[in-house]
This record gives structure tokens, sequence and C-alpha cells, in this order.
């Protein structure tokens, strides 16, 4: 089995002086791939929040690749959820004034890290995206904003794809492709993938599942890919 | 990509509201820019000309008067003064030198000024062509007046360029075309005194009716209507003219003194004031209370114009707030891209700056545009101010740019905070609103 990238312990965040959410413990290897099941309001956010540095938990422990995250600085777990996180939201959130090579290439831009050597053009291409590079996102069909999403996520090779609700605007088929695409990206960088969601249609793509309904850690017997 | 092509791209996004920011810092800068410049050329153009010149002495009346006409030639004079005064002044012990001025012709609006070579030199003028006058009737013409050397001009009475009492019995000669010297001078003709005298004392036995003029054939009441139209003209422009035409030949309109101590040119003009006909000015004196008193009207736009730099101050303001009201949940995924707070406050600060910063500019060069273009249509501020060099950048410019520079940091300090504490857990909790 390979190491721990990921590990999230008796995570607690307090919202406001009455309300306390209790998150169940989330450990994630290298390259694993995980489901966050709940419904709307279920706290999946705020939970993908602690675990990509932008939300300090009330109490718990959080650590990625064994270092404590919440123990550095600000501007050090910046940089590390620059370096080592991808991620992919429902609302898409490319900059419309910006052409789609430079959306994707934003995640380089704001991490501060150069992507390597042709990276971005093996993404566009391989997102069928090379003929749209230089085109605005209002320019482009949903799907094509969507891939251009994922392309900006794994751009930097991250060792997690961190995606909140990628598919529940999307019919089934695209549901689906969007999904093969992830777990493809996810794949060809070796990167772990978190998906939190409502939409149960993505289910049988996994098979470690945490469920924040009866907030506790169900894991399938078999994956179904 | 750095904050600056963010900036950029966030203000391409919302370009109608930077334009209108744009524009509105561009229009108090602007109007600041061409009041400060104005106000600045007009009042070195004042000093400029009256370099030199410690008091000038004329005919009682307004001093003010006194100096715009025989310093500035920007008004008219209000009489003459006799020779024998000049004579008298120049032997007093506190005078340095005196310089006569006769005034009362122009060509073509170009005043003829009766004076000696000394005048020049008051404006270190240098020849670009020809030689200083010597005989009556030789004349050195300024740098604008397009003359040549040799040209022979008929000179009009009065000051007026439309005038139809023309001189054209006696032609003026040019021997000397002057260098520009960014003085009234570029636009004076200057003469012997004795040239001036001589055709007013001439233009007087015309009104005397010289019967025995053999070139003035005209019958009796052609003579009388061309005196009564030359009083009229005489009228207009306040040039006193003695009824006696041979008294006309001794007499000059202003004496320009320079004196040879300080505490000279505090007594000397009182003086001259209490103790004889003669009205004394001290031209930095006189201008610096005619400039304070236009000094109301001047600070006057100079708070309009603030007030339009601060409202642009309040309008960018409300554009960075609204934008990053609009863009909060883009600014939230920089935040999850590993983007720091810093580096969202720096993009603020970098829209507010590209905006305020290219406002300003605009709004530099649009005053000088506007001072340039004010400058040069106002008759009375030629030869005052020279109009290309309003064109010029200055230091100033740059104090203004960095005044909106500044004015701009100021107004994206609330809303760059608020972006670099954006909370984005509860941003991407909420979702785009």
């Amino acid at each position: 089995m390979s190491s721990v990238f990921l590990d999230a312990k008796n995570i607690k965040v307090q919202l406001d002086h009455s309300k306390t959410l209790t998150f169940p413990d989330v450990t994630i290897h290298h390259g694993d791939a995980v489901l966050l099941l709940g419904r709307s309001g279920s706290g999946k956010t705020t939970l993908l929040s602690v675990l990509a540095g932008l939300l300090r938990p009330s109490v718990g422990s959080m650590t990625i690749d064994g270092q404590s995250l919440y123990a550095m600085s600000s501007a050090a777990r910046d940089h590390v959820r620059g370096q080592n996180f991808g991620f992919v939201f429902q609302t898409l959130h490319l900059l419309p004034s910006l052409t789609l090579a430079q959306n994707i290439g934003l995640a380089a831009d704001m991490a501060q890290v150069t992507p390597e050597a042709g990276r971005l053009d093996y993404l566009l291409e391989t997102l069928g995206l090379k003929d749209k590079a230089h085109r605005k996102p209002d320019a482009l069909s949903q799907g094509e904003q969507q891939r251009a999403a994922i392309a900006r996520a794994v751009l930097l090779r991250p060792k997690i794809i961190i995606a909140d609700e990628p598919t529940s605007a999307l019919d089934d088929d695209n549901a689906q492709a969007v999904m093969k695409l992830l777990k493809d990206q996810a794949k060809d960088t070796g990167a772990a993938l978190l998906i939190a969601t409502h939409d149960d249609r993505i289910r049988p793509h996994f098979k470690t599942i945490i469920n924040l309904e009866n907030l506790m850690r169900d894991k399938v017997s078999e994956e179904v890919a | 990509m750095n904050a600056l092509t963010l900036a950029i791209a966030s203000i391409r996004s919302r370009a109608m509201h930077a334009t209108l920011c744009m524009a509105a810092v561009a229009a108090g800068i602007a109007l600041l820019c061409a009041v400060f410049l104005f106000s600045e050329s007009v009042s070195s153009g004042f000093a400029r000309n009256a370099k030199g010149i410690d008091i000038i002495v004329g005919t009682k009346g307004s001093p003010l008067q006194l100096v715009l006409s025989s310093v500035y030639h920007a008004d008219v004079p209000a009489g003459n003064i006799d020779e024998h005064d000049l004579e008298h002044l120049k032997h007093m012990p506190q005078i340095r030198s005196a310089i006569p001025l006769a005034l009362g012709d122009n060509y073509k609006g170009f005043r003829m000024v009766g004076t000696t070579p000394d005048y020049l030199d008051l404006y270190k003028a240098t020849f670009a062509k020809g030689k200083v006058f010597a005989a009556p009737f030789e004349t050195v013409a300024g740098a604008d007046t397009g003359l040549s050397v040799g040209d022979k001009i008929a000179v009009t009475h009065g000051f007026s360029a439309d005038g139809d009492d023309v001189h054209d019995d006696h032609l003026y000669t040019i021997t000397g075309v002057l260098n520009p010297t960014g003085t009234v001078l570029d636009k004076l003709l200057t003469s012997r005194v004795e040239s001036v005298q001589q055709l007013h004392a001439g233009h007087e036995h015309h009104h005397d009716h010289d019967e025995e003029d053999e070139d003035y054939e005209e019958d009796e009441v052609d003579h009388e209507h061309e005196a009564d139209r030359h009083e009229e003209s005489h009228e207009h422009d306040e040039h006193h003219h003695d009824e006696n035409g041979s008294a006309f030949t001794h007499q000059i309109t202003a004496v320009i003194l320079k004196v040879r101590s300080p505490v000279d040119l505090m007594n000397l003009p009182r003086k001259i004031n209490e103790s004889s006909e003669l009205m004394a000015a001290v031209p930095s004196y006189e201008m610096a209370r005619f400039t304070k008193s236009l000094g109301i009207g001047r600070q006057l736009i100079v708070v309009l114009a603030t007030g339009f730099v601060v409202l642009s101050a309040l309008m960018l303001w409300a554009t960075l707030s609204s934008g990053l009201a609009l863009r909060r949940y883009d600014l939230a995924v920089l935040r999850v891209l590993g983007a720091s707070p810093r580096r969202l406050a720096a993009t603020v600060i970098a829209e507010a700056l590209l905006i305020s910063g290219c406002g300003a500019l605009i709004g530099v060069v649009l005053g000088h545009g506007i001072a340039y273009m004010a400058v040069s249509s106002i008759e009375g501020l030629r030869g005052l101010v020279l109009p290309s060099v309003l064109l010029m950048p200055r230091m100033m410019d740059i104090g203004f740019i960095l005044l909106v520079l500044i004015a701009g940091l100021g107004a994206a300090m609330v809303p760059s905070f608020n972006a670099a504490r954006t909370d984005i857990a509860k941003l991407l909790a909420r979702g785009r609103t």
C-alpha cells in the first residue's frame, strides 16, 4: 500500500456559538480515489476547506505528507496548497477576461511555479482544447469550460485533485464523461482524487466513500470503474 | 501572470466603470493642471517682461494701467509726460538708468515704441539680421512681426490693428530683426523717440488744419470730418494729445527706471508721486496686487478641481469595492490556487493605481492642451506668455500624477484589505451568488 498523503483526525469546526460540525477521520493515500458524500449543507465544502488548508479547524490534527498543515504559516500553507492541490469547482470560475490558456496557466502563476515544458500544450491537446486556447471562456461550451477547469487543476501535477460537486449540474452522459476525465487525469498524474458531492450517480466510481450523512466512513467491497 | 496582468484583466472585464473613473480623474487633473499652468505662466510672463524694470514713470492716473500699457503693452496709456521730466529723472542721484518710451502707433497690431537701444538691452535682445535703429524712422522689428530688413512700413495711429488713420506720409524702414526673446519685445517695433514724436507732431498739425501742407489737398468739409474722426480715435485710445503740435515733439509716454539700491526702490516712487505731476509705479508691486485679485477666481477653480479629484477617488473606491463584490468568488478561487492574501491585495492596488495613473496621465496631457488653447486664444496674453512653453512637460506634472496615485492608493486601501481577508471557506461553501 502506498504511503499516506493526507491525514485528518478528530476534526471539529465551530460554525457559530451553538453549532459545531464533527467530521469523521479522513486518511488518503497517494493515488487513492475517495468520495465524500452528503447532501447540501452537510458540511462537505467545509471539510474540503479544512483538508485544503483554507479553514483552520477548532479541534483536530491535519497533516500533508506527514507535515502538520496548520502548524505552518499562512504563506507556507498557500504554497503547499498551490503545489500539491488541484481544484475543480461546480461553478468553474474561469476568469472571463482571460483566455482559456491563461486561465489554465493561472494555477502555475498563483502557485508561483513554472509548469514543466510542454505541459500546457499537452493538456490542451489531450483535452481537445488546442484550437480554443486563445478564446475567452464566454466563447466556449459548458463541456469545454469543464475540461479547461480540469486542465487547470492538473497543470502542476498535483498530489491530490479535489473536486467540489463536479457533476451535479450535468446530465448523465456528461457526468460520466467528467468522472472519466477526472479519473484519467488523476491516473495520468499519479494524483489522489477526492470528490465531494451529493450526486449518487458517481458512487460506483469509488470504493472508498466517506458518508457525511451518518458521519461514518463506509468502505465498499470493490471498486466499480 | 502577475498582479499587474490580473489587474489589467479585471479592468478590461469592467471597462465602462474603469473608463468613467479614469474620465473623472482626468477631468479633475486637467482642470488643476490647466489652472496651475495658466497661472504660473502668466506670473512668470509678468516677471520675465518686467525683469530689469524697477520703476515705471508716466502721467498721473492708474498705476496698473501705466504698468500694463508701458511694460506689458497690454493696455492703452493714460497720457503723456514732458520730455524735460526725463532729463530731470536722469539727474536724480538714486537713478542708475532711465529709458524713455514713446507710444501711440502700431503696425498691424504690433506697437511702435520710440525708445533708445537700451530698451533692447533690457531684454537682452540679439539680432537675427541687420542692426539697431540709428536715424529717425529706422526701426527694429521683433521676432514675431514677420518683417524683414529693408521693408518699409506705414504705421497706423493708435493701438488698434484695424485703425484707418495711417501715417503714410512717413514710412519706417526696417534696419534689423531680433531673435525671439520670449518677451513682449517679440511683438514690438522699436525706433528712436524722435520718430514717434515727429510723426505725431505732424499728425497734430493735420488736426490744426495746416492749410499750407501741399500734400493735403482735401476741401474744408473733408478736413473737418477727418479731424473729428481723429479726435474720436484719440478719445478711444485715451491718448492725450497736446493741442499744440510743436509741444508734442517734446512729449513721451513713460520712462523706465532702474534704481541704485533697494532702499531707492522703496522711497523713490513715493517721492516722485508726492513732489511732481508724474506718477511712479513699481511693476512687481502692481502685478502682485493684480494677480492677488485674480487669485480669488483661481482659488475657486482649484477648489473645484480638487473636489473633482476627491470625487474621482471616491468613485474609484466605489468601483473597486463593487468590482470586488462581483468577483470575490474569483478572488477566492485565486486563493485556492495558491495566491497569498498579499497578492490579492496587490492585484486590487495595482488596479487602482492603473486606473488613477492612466486618468492622471490623460488629465495632465489635457491640462497642457487646455492651458495652451486658453493662452493662444486670449489676445492680451500674447507676448506675455509663450504658448509653446505650455506644451512642455513640467515637474509639476509628476506632482499631479503622484497626488492622484496617492489618492488611488488611499481609495484601494479598504477594498484591498477586504480582498486579502476574503473568507474563502465561507465563500466556497456558499457558492457563487
